[in-house]
């Protein structure tokens, strides 16, 4: 098999366990030498996910606390660092789908530690995915859980990912609900995105989410802080 | 992908990614347009790509909404099994111009035969393989035959592997034709692209073009990546008009290559003698055992360390190279260490100073380079020596081998020097590249 991220061959060195115990073995998609250019964040800020070298609020999200009280609980699996970022240019800029499953087991092992009642995607809006032909968040995780879909994305003339950070936090809400509301009641959800960078994606649609159903509790996970 | 502009020159032999939708829009402002569907159906379960040639199985290459694409050309943009290609027929449409060849050097009589050859193949649409020695001069050789073409109103292309040859070319070129406009073209070029009568291209770039040279030419055709890459081949095909020719420039041709030769598709021109005169240096073979399990030792091979000695009291310039990037670590401690005197610096593909490096090495503020396959081809240094250690590992093919122990004297001010090829054994292709050099000498008249 070849790796996901270098696309050179390579093959997964199994352990003694994974031979030995009786369930399903997760098949590595990335060989060890881009699995260790990969930064995995330990130590980190409780809101926002960022890695530090101590875990108290950073500068960030104090600001964020200030402004609209209700925490996020954000954790992130990696460091947002170069091969991240070709990463992501690769599997969402160009559209090579096929890296969809490159962080399958790496998820697959989080998802396990930390298990919720739903799982719900940021969505993408109409045009983009009618472009893209996939939508990049769904991609990412439903080969780890069951996702179940209850936003919906407004058109954005603009992406964010194109704008300043500025430019980025003034933007307003632009999610909506549209899921069944008694599923979620009382139930444990995780909110399921890419990248966090300013966090104004994952707070609108964690408002979004609250207004509809103010009885969940809700955490939020991407891949890259 | 919605391309709703396009300019009509930008079409001409070039293929532009329509979805299916923009391809009315386009078909109603713009007659004639020739359209492919982007991927064929091969069977049940592969796609083939018309762009890049390349089979796609169908269940690895399918979006979540139920499309097809192809990943191997994505860096052009990528493709879906139900877009479009569109490209208008190439129409030549250039200024004519009677005297092009804006250079004013010479040609020996070997190249001057080679030239003509050259000339004749364009003349009768024949493919050919120009097998010339490493420092043989084979830009110039082109001159002639290039501004003949030029002057036909043909349009010609020339690529090349690699980046660093493209950009070493582009001045050479501009000085030889400095009244034709020249397009280069390669992955980090900004400027747009324009509708030229000569393009310089990498062979990647070749991909965007759809039957638009008369006349191709592809610089190095065995050098990595063009070699290992039927993508690249197929591009090549592409490019090239139905009734157009293809020149292989090489100095190690490969067999297959050579089989074609034999077959007539190509026609073989053949320059063994360098531009100066003189034979190819003859590579030593120096067996040294165990030179590897003695760098894990941290010791410099006593075989190297010796030959380095030599070079180091005689203050006689050198390359040296190693098969593995891993192995640059190992050593530069060790001949730090052992020798002080000794300026040099590392050199692989990843390094950010890599040019600078070469830089100084030409203006001889270092007295060596140790470095990866890198520097195999395309670089000049005039009078060094070259050692290769490790010569049989495998990543070293016979080709890399000869253009290796090509970068000793390629000036006419010092036209001979040393090859040692260090190796604890004899492998095939350190006997086969010993064996070619011999026979080109052989060839060009030298015992």
């Amino acid at each position: 098999m070849n790796c996901l991220l270098c696309q050179q061959p390579f093959s997964q060195n199994l352990t003694l366990a994974d031979l030995l115990y009786w369930r399903p073995l997760l098949v590595e998609r990335i060989c060890a030498h881009c699995q260790r250019r990969l930064q995995v964040i330990t130590t980190a800020c409780p809101e926002c996910g960022r890695t530090q070298t101590s875990p108290q609020l950073c500068r960030d999200c104090q600001r964020w606390l200030k402004k609209q009280p209700q925490q996020l609980h954000n954790q992130a699996l990696f460091v947002y660092n170069a091969v991240l970022q070709d990463f992501f240019k690769r599997y969402k800029s160009l559209g090579d789908y096929r890296l969809h499953a490159a962080f399958t087991a790496d998820c697959q092992r989080w998802f396990k530690h930390h298990p919720a009642d739903i799982y719900i995607p940021i969505p993408t809006d109409a045009a983009s995915y009618a472009r893209r032909g996939f939508n990049p968040v769904v991609g990412l995780y439903a080969d780890c859980v069951s996702l179940t879909p209850c936003l919906k994305k407004q058109p954005q003339p603009v992406k964010q990912a194109h704008k300043s950070r500025q430019a980025r936090l003034r933007t307003p809400q632009l999610f909506t609900f549209v899921g069944t509301k008694t599923t979620l009641h009382n139930k444990k959800v995780l909110l399921l995105d890419d990248i966090y960078t300013t966090g104004r994606t994952m707070r609108h649609a964690q408002a979004c989410l609250k207004t509809a159903v103010p009885d969940c509790q809700l955490q939020t996970f991407t891949l890259a802080r | 992908m919605g391309v709703k502009n396009i300019e009509i020159a930008a079409l001409y032999g070039c293929q532009q990614v329509v979805s299916a939708a923009a391809l009315t829009n386009i078909n109603n402002n713009i007659p004639h347009c020739q359209q492919r569907l982007a991927m064929r159906q091969l069977n049940t379960k592969w796609l083939v790509c018309n762009r890049c040639g390349s089979r796609q199985r169908k269940q690895e290459v399918q979006l979540a909404d139920g499309r097809y694409y192809c990943p191997d050309c994505l860096l052009l943009g990528r493709v879906c099994a139900d877009d479009y290609l569109v490209s208008l027929a190439e129409p030549n449409l250039f200024k004519p111009n009677s005297a092009p060849l804006t250079w004013s050097g010479k040609l020996t009589t070997d190249q001057q035969a080679a030239a003509a050859a050259i000339r004749r193949g364009f003349a009768q649409r024949q493919d050919q393989l120009l097998w010339a020695v490493t420092g043989a001069g084979k830009t110039e050789m082109l001159f002639p035959g290039i501004a003949t073409a030029l002057v036909q109103g043909l349009r010609v292309g020339v690529a090349s592997p690699r980046v660093d040859v493209c950009l070493e070319l582009m001045p050479r070129l501009q000085v030889a034709f400095a009244t034709t406009p020249i397009m280069l073209l390669h992955g980090r070029q900004t400027e747009a692209y324009r509708y030229t009568q000569l393009v310089l291209c990498t062979t990647h770039q070749l991909l965007r073009f759809y039957r638009a040279f008369d006349v191709l030419i592809i610089d190095e055709v065995d050098a990595f990546p063009y070699a290992q890459n039927p993508q690249l081949a197929f591009a090549t095909q592409q490019a090239v008009k139905v009734s157009g020719t293809r020149l292989f420039l090489t100095a190690t041709p490969s067999r297959q290559l050579l089989r074609q030769t034999r077959t007539g598709q190509l026609q073989l021109s053949y320059l063994p003698r360098r531009y100066h005169g003189h034979a190819l240096p003859q590579p030593q073979v120096q067996l040294c055992f165990k030179w590897r399990q003695q760098l894990n030792k941290q010791r410099i091979p006593q075989q190297l360390a010796h030959r380095i000695a030599i070079k180091v009291e005689q203050r006689q310039r050198f390359l040296l190279f190693v098969p593995r990037i891993e192995l640059l670590k190992v050593l530069a401690p060790l001949l730090r260490h052992q020798f002080p005197s000794l300026h040099f610096a590392t050199v692989h593909a990843a390094d950010a100073q890599r040019l600078e490096k070469v830089q100084q090495m030409r203006q001889q503020q270092l007295d060596c380079l140790v470095t990866t396959t890198i520097l195999e081809r395309g670089v000049t240094f005039p009078g060094i020596d070259v050692l290769v250690l490790g010569a049989d590992d495998q990543v070293f093919s016979t080709a890399a081998l000869v253009q290796m122990a090509g970068r000793v004297g390629r000036s006419a001010a010092c036209p001979t020097g040393e090859v040692v090829f260090i190796c604890a054994g004899l492998s095939r292709s350190v006997q086969q590249a010993c064996r070619q050099i011999k026979q080109v000498n052989r060839k060009a008249g030298f015992k």
